[in-house]
């Protein structure tokens, strides 16, 4: 009995450290020798996915790129995937973000999709096939004046005149957006369907981080979202969906799957063993009593 | 005075309020002419013309914000108050990135802005030879955010995996009968959202489940509520009922 109870102690007073070095190495080691485990889309991105492959080519998609280099691992994968689905079913993108420190990851993106597509023979060429508006502030004011007038932010990212910008053309406000996806880190995703979609009447799909997808499912049960991308699993779903259809192949949140399965697998086991040592523990005080 | 301090925001929020109030649900715009421009009074233009002030008046806050941050941090320098190292690192960056931006753009590429022609309208080529031979074909803003800023900031964020485990390992016990719902219902989900979820398809099943129905019914509550509370503090405001954002106290 007394060498039950050493170990129940030792095992709930465990050095933290001890605690990192498992979640390290959880992450680690999926990361060096992938497992491939399994990942299947579910309908909420599935819908996402069928709304970008459904429409016409030449079709207006809006990427609200709201998000920091904080939530880059579970956002940007989900930016990258999206920006080549819409390139290569010929779609013209418009991106903007509401987040200060937004603007760099949509420029690494546009590169890094460019690069990628490049040997597939498609170049979106900018202010033609896409257009970066860059950071705007004001949160609910500028998709407010998108609504009115989108020609009112004046400049893209890199200085030109909206109205002088091909991709302008037909679009002159929010109402010509065929659909929509937002992809944040914080709650402009409300914003965005309260002064947007709402307002405006267009179809919108959100991609958020684990943290936020539970908040969103009632605009998704409500139908106020046709979609959602939740997190790292999101992402990877997506980038499956689309490697499926165009052999492009899968990208970092895929490999980043078999990392957070290793590391939720650690949590779960480590938070049950702990509770059978609780529960060991203290029967053996109450015995003792 | 009493008047300027406490009567006229009163009124002036009053009006303001229930002038972008009826412009809301007028879609069109109700217009008149000055001169060869044709101005609205009324409508949704009323709307998109405010919400140009409000992102000039972000803009500006925005400004503040950085204005008191270099105030704050100088402060702390100046004045050698502990941890004022960090302050310097601080100030260096926000130098050092508002150059690089000013003086080489934002854009991926490499490209010349009118800051950099203004200072050196010579010079132009040496500069750029000198980005060129220091980052090479990438723009040097672009390349501080993305080998400095984004790898700092992830890894800061990447950081809670680690106290999210250690904590959970220490204190997620099942000690009453809400802690074990609670305890169940995340054991769950976390197996149902990964790959667990997708080699044992009941996991993912309940996992969606949890999330579609359970989570959904009382987010939407949560919504539901925080929104109801808006309204009323939003009627509150108009009315002069809360007076709170007029300052002192009352």
């Amino acid at each position: 009995m007394e060498r039950w109870e050493k170990l129940v102690s030792a095992y709930l007073n465990l050095d933290r450290r001890i605690i990192y070095l498992l979640v390290a190495l959880a992450v680690l080691i999926p990361l060096i020798w992938p497992l491939n485990l399994p990942v299947k889309a579910r309908e909420e991105v599935k819908a996402i996915f069928d709304t970008i492959e459904e429409l016409p080519p030449g079709s207006t998609i809006l990427i609200a790129n709201d998000y920091d280099p904080s939530s880059e691992p579970e956002l940007y994968p989900m930016t990258v995937a999206l920006l080549k689905h819409s390139f290569l079913k010929k779609h013209k993108v418009i991106i903007i973000t509401l987040w200060l420190t937004g603007p760099g990851l949509v420029v690494k993106a546009l590169e890094q999709v460019k690069e990628e597509l490049k040997p597939l023979g498609v170049e979106p060429k900018e202010g033609v096939d896409y257009a970066f508006l860059g950071f705007k502030p004001g949160g609910f004011a500028v998709i407010l004046q998108m609504g009115g007038n989108i020609y009112g932010l004046e400049t893209d990212y890199a200085g030109n005149r909206l109205e002088d910008l091909p991709i302008f053309e037909n679009v002159r406000s929010l109402r010509d957006i065929d659909y929509q996806v937002v992809l944040a880190a914080g709650n402009t995703i409300d914003t965005w369907i309260i002064y947007g979609s709402e307002r405006y009447s267009y179809l919108i799909g959100g991609g958020v981080t684990g943290v936020i997808a539970p908040n969103i499912y009632p605009y998704y049960k409500a139908r106020q979202l046709n979609g959602i991308l939740g997190g790292l699993r999101g992402a990877s779903e997506y980038e499956r969906l689309l490697n499926a259809k165009y052999q492009v192949g899968v990208g970092r949140a895929s490999k980043g799957m078999d990392a957070q399965t290793m590391v939720h697998l650690l949590i779960v086991f480590g938070v049950i063993l702990a509770n059978l040592a609780f529960f060991v523990q203290r029967s053996i005080e109450r015995g003792r009593d | 005075m009493q008047f300027i301090r406490r009567q006229l925001p009163l009124w002036v929020t009053f009006f303001g309020a229930l002038y972008i109030f009826i412009s809301w649900y007028i879609p069109s715009s109700f217009t008149f002419q000055i001169g060869q421009r044709r101005m609205a009074w009324l409508g949704q233009d009323i709307i998109t013309g405010w919400s140009n002030w409000i992102s000039i008046i972000s803009g500006v806050a925005l400004f503040y914000g950085i204005l008191t941050l270099i105030l704050y941090g100088w402060s702390k320098v100046r004045s050698r108050q502990p941890g004022y190292g960090y302050s310097i690192i601080m100030l260096v960056s926000l130098a050092l990135m508002t150059a690089l931006g000013l003086l080489y753009g934002t854009k991926a590429a490499p490209h010349v802005t009118s800051i950099s022609y203004l200072l050196a309208p010579g010079k132009l080529q040496v500069g750029q030879e000198f980005a060129l031979g220091l980052f090479g074909q990438i723009n040097p803003f672009q390349w501080m955010y993305t080998n400095v800023m984004l790898p700092l900031s992830a890894t800061m964020f990447s950081l809670l995996a680690f106290y999210i485990a250690s904590a959970a390992f220490r204190t997620f016990r099942a000690k009453t009968t809400e802690a074990t719902i609670l305890l169940i219902a995340g054991v769950l989900v976390m197996l149902g959202r990964v790959s667990s979820g997708d080699l044992v398809p009941q996991l993912s099943f309940v996992s969606d489940y949890i999330m579609n129905i359970l989570n959904a019914a009382g987010q939407r509550g949560i919504l539901l509520g925080i929104v109801l509370g808006q309204i009323a503090f939003s009627v509150r405001i108009i009315f002069g009922v809360e007076r709170s954002y007029l300052g002192g106290g009352d």
